[in-house]
């Protein structure tokens, strides 16, 4: 790469953090209000009232029509009374459009990430397209739903994106703002894909429980819902509402597919659980449904765990549901569970050591 | 062995100790036309017990001896069984006398009539322990031309480290007998979740549920994780899982008392979705590890 390339590159990286400043969002956030700002909703009463999203993917060319869209989404949940309102898995990623040229690559269905790839250059890898738009897109996304949560006054989990860490590895993140815009924390994705092994992806090696003043929360992403040990990890941690973010890469829409994750995992660990899903298509991946809200059984009208579900598989809504920490405290109290030390010192650790 | 048939047996109307052996000996032999090409049986949790343990003031040695005796007959008959069909055959879990300690254990006999596993429950649900009942801390596994089989009974269902450690020492096929009171959603959290879970196949003989064979989505038909039993007429996916359990009760086969459920098992399409879809690969020891046993115990919530 020549001095010149280095130049125009910085230049062009400048340009979309200028396109993404702050002062520019809170001024288009401020012509374009499109609900009151929630009344402070505390937790004294011991009730959460929390949002699924359920979104189409697109890919956005312009900051500020992403803004727009997050705007919209954001608004009609405050006007619901939302407290805690969940993005998708790669809702982040929708800013990989400020990159010229990929927007109209990501609409063909027949595309395939490795064509984008191969069409940029020999032995150009995603990662590397990563660390390049990355931080980019972690500064604007961050400012974004920063100001969106203190605008309409609730907490917003901003779903989350394939962005860089240490040293330019790239992780799958996802991301957590207070009811007061401030960052309150992230979590990297601990269990990947085969096809996010395949780009390169590194897993994080740490769950995260964060003390907010809803409920303590935690925020692992997609897969991380098909192990136990995730729910268990944070529900011992003291998780309360465990939030997933969901990009499932299934054609065809299952509910017994759909099924496994967070709803067994809620089950197993006592804990509210929140699945919000991406949906629509990215390159030749299809996304489906459904969003859902999800508690242990008893605390279900039909005991069947589910709160609320979205409609469709397929089509944008949001999903709320009122989540009430005290009987889930009372619930915990009430289920039985045995103990059995010594089984777990026979297999921890080697049983782990399979891989 | 790339595929083999299983059957699970529920017997109905159980009441006296000796009468659902004698009544299982019986109706096996009226049908023993049924088990030509099933290659493994699994019955359900039973109430061999139930008239001593309602036995109130009971001397201790007359109910261990008279635990003894059942379990001795249970041997006699399912071993017999076993040999007659030259099939794998289970009679669910036996209450075991050992050390001063009782326990819940399952049986697997061979096609030689040879008892080749015994497993003892390893979580206990609150009524065992209050019947200081003991707990197992071992998995075992029987390596079989079917696969290698396991067990996991009664409550360990809905400890998902048990299913999880069954899997990492290899297991292929779950013998699953419990007596679990519940509503449907509280009985698919337990087994069919475990298999989602771990790749393997199961058979649930559910007392008082509905008995299943459980897949891997991706295997079974409709994905819906079920093998057996299978309503054809099932038209999508959207369905709520209670509500398609519901009609699979009608889909049970009724034979005299019994009642029977019975799928083929496809061990290569099981090699299949393991291969493609490496949902052990991608655990993630160094995080479980660095977070410590103690995160990783069940029931260890902080309410703080």
């Amino acid at each position: 790469m020549t001095e010149l390339d280095n130049i125009k590159n910085w230049l062009f990286l400048k340009y979309l953090y200028w396109q993404g400043r702050p002062s520019r969002i809170k001024k288009y956030l401020n012509k374009n209000t499109l609900a009151e700002k929630r009344k402070t909703s505390v937790s004294n009463k011991g009730k959460v009232k929390v949002g699924a999203v359920q979104l189409e993917m697109k890919v956005y060319q312009k900051v500020m029509d992403f803004v727009d869209k997050m705007n919209e989404i954001t608004a009609q949940a405050a006007a619901e009374g939302v407290d805690l309102l969940v993005f998708p898995e790669y809702n982040l990623l929708q800013l990989i459009g400020l990159l010229p040229g990929i927007s109209d690559k990501v609409k063909n269905e027949t595309e395939s990430i490795d064509d984008l790839l191969n069409g940029v250059g020999e032995g150009v890898k995603i990662t590397e397209i990563l660390c390049y738009i990355g931080p980019v897109i972690q500064e604007i996304s961050s400012t974004i739903f920063s100001q969106l949560a203190e605008k309409y006054n609730l907490s917003i989990m901003a779903g989350s994106g394939m962005l860089p860490a240490e040293e330019n590895k790239i992780y799958n993140i996802a991301y957590l703002f207070g009811a007061d815009g401030r960052f309150i924390g992230k979590q990297k994705k601990v269990h990947l894909m085969p096809v996010e092994e395949e780009w390169g992806l590194k897993t994080g090696e740490e769950l995260n429980v964060y003390s907010t003043s809803l409920a303590s929360v935690a925020l692992p992403v997609c897969m991380d819902a098909t192990y136990f040990e995730t729910f268990r990890i944070l529900s011992n941690k003291g998780a309360e509402i465990i939030m997933i973010p969901v990009a499932n890469p299934e054609p065809e829409y299952n509910y017994w597919t759909a099924m496994r994750g967070i709803w067994g995992r809620v089950q197993e660990s006592k804990v509210y659980g929140i699945k919000s899903t991406m949906i629509g298509s990215f390159f030749n991946y299809k996304f489906t449904g459904q969003a859902g809200i999800y508690a242990p059984l008893e605390l279900t009208l039909d005991q069947s765990g589910i709160l609320s579900e979205a409609e469709s598989w397929n089509r944008e809504e949001i999903v709320t549901a009122e989540l009430d920490l005290k009987a889930l405290k009372e619930c915990r109290k009430k289920t039985d569970l045995d103990d059995n030390l010594e089984f777990w010192e026979r297999y921890f650790p080697q049983v782990y050591y399979y891989i | 062995m790339m595929f083999f048939k299983a059957m699970i047996i529920e017997m109905t109307n159980l009441e006296e100790e000796y009468d659902s052996l004698i009544e299982s000996q019986r109706w096996l032999e009226e049908n023993k036309d049924l088990f030509s090409d099933i290659a493994l049986v699994l019955f359900p949790q039973n109430n061999l017990y139930s008239k001593i343990q309602n036995q109130a003031g009971i001397d201790a040695e007359v109910f261990i001896n008279k635990i003894g005796e059942i379990n001795n007959r249970v041997r006699e008959v399912f071993s017999k069984l076993a040999v007659r069909h030259s099939a794998y055959i289970s009679p669910g879990m036996v209450l075991e006398y050992c050390n001063k300690n009782f326990y819940r254990t399952g049986w697997l006999f061979n096609s030689r009539g040879e008892l080749v596993l015994k497993q003892r429950q390893i979580f206990l649900s609150k009524d065992e322990r209050r019947f200081n009942l003991a707990r197992g801390n071992e998995i075992l596994l029987e390596d079989t031309e079917l696969g290698k089989i396991g067990f996991m009974l009664g409550t360990d269902c809905y400890y998902p480290e048990v299913g999880r450690f069954l899997a990492l020492e290899g297991a292929d096929i779950i013998l699953a007998p419990s007596s679990i009171k519940g509503n449907l959603w509280k009985q698919l959290a337990g087994v069919w979740s475990q298999v989602q879970q771990n790749q393997f196949i199961a058979l649930e003989a559910a007392g008082s549920g509905q008995s299943l064979i459980h897949a891997p989505c991706e295997i079974s038909p409709f994905k819906t994780g079920i093998i057996s039993p299978v309503d054809e007429e099932y038209g999508g996916q959207i369905e709520k899982p209670a509500a398609y359990l519901q009609r699979l009760k009608k889909r049970k086969r009724i034979v005299g008392q019994m009642e029977i459920i019975e799928g083929a098992v496809e061990m290569e399409k099981l090699r299949w979705i393991r291969k493609n879809y490496p949902l052990k690969r991608y655990l993630n020891s160094r995080l479980y590890h660095k977070s410590g046993r103690e995160s990783l115990l069940p029931g260890r919530v902080s309410d703080d």
